[in-house]
């Protein structure tokens, strides 16, 4: 944790509006500290030590592409036994995410569905939320939601 | 457009010891002779390659890198600190100027490194050209902070 962490909490009503401008005050619960240390794409598949991204010299696989779109991550989640699904409709035993894009089409986010149809978002280098729909994350920062994808629920996140 | 002219080296010269110091100095109030406020100036001669023979006024232009460095640093910090992914971060603005400002900034760079661990690897290895992170390190915030940190040391800068 970042002990001068300048995150969501102490972001001002306006500062919040531009990166999430649908992040009110009761649409979302933090749930953790801040951290630097991994982003979304690694809380996504359970690791919390780890920024995953496709830029060049971050961890990524090295028999995948280095692009940024919504398909390439969409690849890279395959390999963590996600497959492309259609929505994002709360299903028993299974885990889903949302894939996030901007308006050039690069990934931005990634939400993990948890077991009550709530989401779980790392935000950035800040904090972990729990939050009510993926419509609070629209906009802003993050942009809309391009991809659903799905596996059988394995692990219960510890938020949960 | 300013230049590094005469008159300006003298003023410079003369308010060398009313001046800010470091971490306290801001530059929303502009460049103004009344303020003292010299910080811009001073490293816009830098970045023409224009440097000064006076020790005051070398240390003067460290004390204007520092500054910019750091009023880009935590407007960049705060601009970015949502987003998810490397690329977006170093395509912030303010991560570009912080580039664009050249070798002179590594120290400065370092120096925030090592108090805030953070995504500076891309301005570092841009700027050195060297990465002294390996392979299995890549993606691991404290590793690659000490792998940079390790590299300051060996080359003098930290």
């Amino acid at each position: 944790m970042s002990p001068e962490c300048d995150g969501l909490m102490k972001m001002s009503v306006q500062e919040r509006f531009v990166d999430w401008p649908n992040l009110v005050d009761n649409s979302f619960k933090k749930t953790s500290e801040c951290e630097p240390a991994y982003n979304c794409v690694a809380w996504a598949i359970n690791k919390t030590n780890r920024w995953i991204d496709a830029y060049s010299r971050n961890e990524w696989p090295n028999d995948l592409v280095r692009t940024h779109t919504a398909e390439n991550y969409a690849d890279f989640f395959k390999r963590h036994g996600f497959v492309i699904c259609k929505n994002k409709n709360l299903e028993e035993g299974i885990e889903k995410l949302a894939i996030f894009v901007d308006s050039f089409g690069y990934f931005t986010h990634v939400a993990v569905q948890l077991i009550d149809g709530k989401w779980s978002s790392k935000l950035g280098k800040i904090e972990d939320i729990k939050h009510e729909t993926l419509d609070v994350l629209t906009g802003g920062l993050y942009g809309i939601v391009k991809i659903f994808m799905q596996r059988p629920r394995k692990d219960v996140k510890k938020i949960e | 457009m300013k230049y590094c002219n005469t008159e300006d080296y003298d003023i410079v010269k003369e308010s060398y010891g009313r001046l800010p110091k470091y971490g306290t100095f801001s530059l929303d109030r502009g460049m103004t002779r009344g303020d003292y406020n010299f910080m811009p100036w001073l490293e816009s001669c830098r970045l023409q390659g224009i440097y000064f023979q006076n020790a005051y006024v070398v240390q003067l232009q460290n004390l204007a890198t520092a500054s910019i460095f750091n009023e880009l640093a935590k407007k960049w910090k705060k601009e970015t600190r949502g987003m998810s992914t490397t690329i977006h971060m170093t395509m912030n603005d303010n991560y570009l100027d912080i580039m664009a400002m050249g070798p002179a900034v590594i120290p400065f760079i370092l120096m925030e490194l090592k108090q805030h661990p953070d995504h500076w690897f891309v301005a570092l290895r841009h700027l050195t050209k060297s990465d002294p992170v390996v392979e299995e390190d890549r993606g691991d915030l404290m590793k690659m902070t000490k792998a940079w940190l390790d590299w300051g040391h060996r080359e003098g800068l930290v």
